[in-house]
């Protein structure tokens, strides 16, 4: 009897080693969130697989000389060590934003970007910080002139875009354009042609050095490949605790439903009901989120549709017109991607939660969670998990942290038009067939 | 008459097999080659590309209308497609593009279903002003 006892109580001690069973259906769910694809290409961004694009690009997002108070970066909001984001709940360039900082990490997967998804391209994206009066609070025609001002900026210009428009005739660019300012109306078509083109251009670079912020492998990628294999090593990554956290991820706890695929994101946009939490002026701010974001994308001559694309009759550019406006995108946001999540807290997007297991919490009751009318979606019920199984859920999050990217793509190059170095992750530059 | 009998009883009995929900249901994509509209007048012959449809992966449809009568193509409808959750009350979050590219025969782009779980897709089938529907629930996972 006793030698049975002790059998027992060593078959179980094995199988907490050797990790949880999962259903045939679990383990086909798991395997659907890894591994990370390659960086998809973006038809209309010629540039964004070249390797000069992405250096000037990196040097301009590092680069505090585009705001107005010489002060605020790309790399103010999207710090590196935080997985590009800045630890506040609400942004702050020159002055605070409304929304929380999104990371940049595998940024490039993204179909919308913003909370609102009122880019849907990521050069479009990077377009909205250089006007915005609490970013850089600069304006196109100062940004294109420090361009042509700069012998390095210039020369990394000129050798992939061509030649820039002549900046040094204040009269015709005068300092300070903005795009809604009269002196930018005042200004001859051809030349705000221009200067949107260059501007473009710069985004594009932008979005270069960002496709290529790509995270490693996290533990939950190798316990997948493990998963996979049939290896007890590889799914050793996750700790039997994370292992249950993943039953309940990909099971009762339905994150899934909005958390999917490999960068655990569908992309889209939810309204989760959390009430405001941002004051401006002492009252919270109402934000419409995606209700708003669509007429903004589907109206700006900055997007995929629009003449400065390079693809402005594709796919993406058919649907972001093609893309609904209904009620329920009041108060819909971008579903964050929960890769490297232990690094980008606060979290939602005013920022309303300080841990992870705050958000937990949250969506364990839906305490203070706004009424949602017939109109919107009705996915979220309260979770009723045990604590147990909350602290299971937190550990596989925690298994989600992948490592940054090479060190040399986390700070400003020494020179942005040194064409070398950094071949897209993607590509097959510089490796050994 | 004999024909539009046969013709009824082949689409009934197909689509009968094929209106089970349950796990498997991701497969039934493949095996609603006819399904009929609600008034019985027409014939929807359709598959997916990629089949089974992924979640979160925007997927084709190839949609062929036949009279139910005749088995013909039906050459003078114009068809509308489009999907929803209804357990979820939102539909999809793009208007299909739609193309024909013969006699009754359509390509519907721009198909995402964003979220795992029950969808219905709605074939409408429009002929004189009148429009008939044809629908069919789909599980993706």
């Amino acid at each position: 009897m006793l030698v049975a006892a002790c059998i027992i109580a060593l078959l179980h001690g094995v199988a907490e080693e050797a990790g949880i069973d999962f259903t045939p259906q679990e383990k086909r769910r798991i395997l659907q969130h890894s591994p990370i694809p390659p960086v998809p290409d973006d038809p209309t961004n010629d540039w964004d697989k070249n390797p000069g694009a992405a250096l000037l690009g990196q040097a301009l997002f590092f680069d505090t000389g585009f705001s107005r108070n010489g002060a605020v970066s790309c790399s103010t909001c999207h710090q590196p060590p935080r997985a590009f984001t800045d630890g506040r709940s609400i942004a702050k360039g020159l002055a605070p934003g409304t929304r929380h900082t999104p990371g940049l990490l595998n940024v490039a997967h993204q179909r919308w970007f913003f909370w609102d998804g009122r880019a849907d391209t990521l050069w479009s994206q990077a377009l909205h910080p250089i006007e915005h009066p609490s970013e850089f609070g600069s304006s196109r025609v100062d940004f294109v002139r420090r361009i042509h001002s700069d012998d390095g900026y210039r020369a990394a210009y000129t050798d992939l875009f061509g030649v820039l428009p002549p900046m040094e005739d204040v009269e015709r660019f005068p300092p300070g354009s903005h795009g809604t300012s009269d002196a930018w109306k005042a200004m001859d078509q051809a030349d705000r042609e221009a200067v949107n083109r260059a501007m473009t251009n710069l985004a594009k670079a932008v979005a270069a050095y960002e496709s290529r912020l790509r995270g490693g492998n996290a533990p939950f990628d190798l316990f997948v490949e493990g998963l996979r294999n049939s290896d007890p090593a590889g799914m050793a990554a996750l700790s039997p605790s994370a292992q249950r956290g993943l039953k309940l991820f990909v099971g009762k706890a339905g994150c899934r439903q909005c958390h999917s695929g490999p960068l655990f994101t569908d992309f889209e946009f939810h309204n989760i009901g959390l009430p405001a939490h941002h004051m401006v002026d002492g009252q919270p701010l109402r934000d419409p989120g995606r209700f708003d974001g669509i007429p903004l994308v589907q109206k700006s001559a900055l997007s995929a549709h629009g003449s400065f694309s390079d693809d402005p009759v594709g796919d993406k550019a058919r649907r972001t017109r093609s893309t609904k406006r209904g009620q329920e995108h009041w108060g819909a946001f971008k579903t964050p991607t929960l890769r490297n999540i232990t690094s980008t807290a606060p979290y939602m997007h005013q920022g309303h939660f300080n841990t992870l297991m705050d958000v937990l919490l949250y969506y364990n009751t839906l305490e203070d969670m706004e009424l949602q009318d017939h109109h919107q979606e009705a996915v979220l019920k309260p979770l009723n998990l045990d604590e147990a199984e909350l602290a299971d859920l937190l550990a596989f999050l925690h298994s989600l942290e992948s490592p940054l990217p090479e060190e040399s793509l986390l700070q400003a190059p020494s020179r942005p038009h040194q064409v070398q170095e950094h071949p897209h992750p993607d590509s097959n530059e510089g490796v050994e067939q | 008459m004999q024909t539009r009998l046969i013709v009824l009883l082949s689409v009934i009995l197909l689509t009968h097999g094929c209106s089970t929900p349950g796990p498997g249901s991701t497969e039934r994509a493949r095996l609603h080659s006819g399904l009929l509209s609600n008034d019985g007048t027409f014939i929807v012959e359709w598959e997916t590309n990629p089949d089974p449809i992924p979640v979160n992966e925007f997927f084709v449809i190839d949609a062929r209308v036949l009279d139910a009568g005749t088995g013909s193509p039906a050459a003078d409808v114009m068809l509308s497609v489009d999907a929803a959750m209804p357990q979820h009350r939102h539909g999809m979050n793009h208007t299909p593009a739609i193309e024909r590219v013969g006699p009754g025969h359509w390509r519907v782009q721009d198909m995402l279903f964003h979220m795992p779980g029950d969808w219905v897709i709605y074939f409408d089938i429009s002929r004189d002003e009148v429009i008939r529907r044809a629908q069919v629930s789909i599980e993706v996972d």
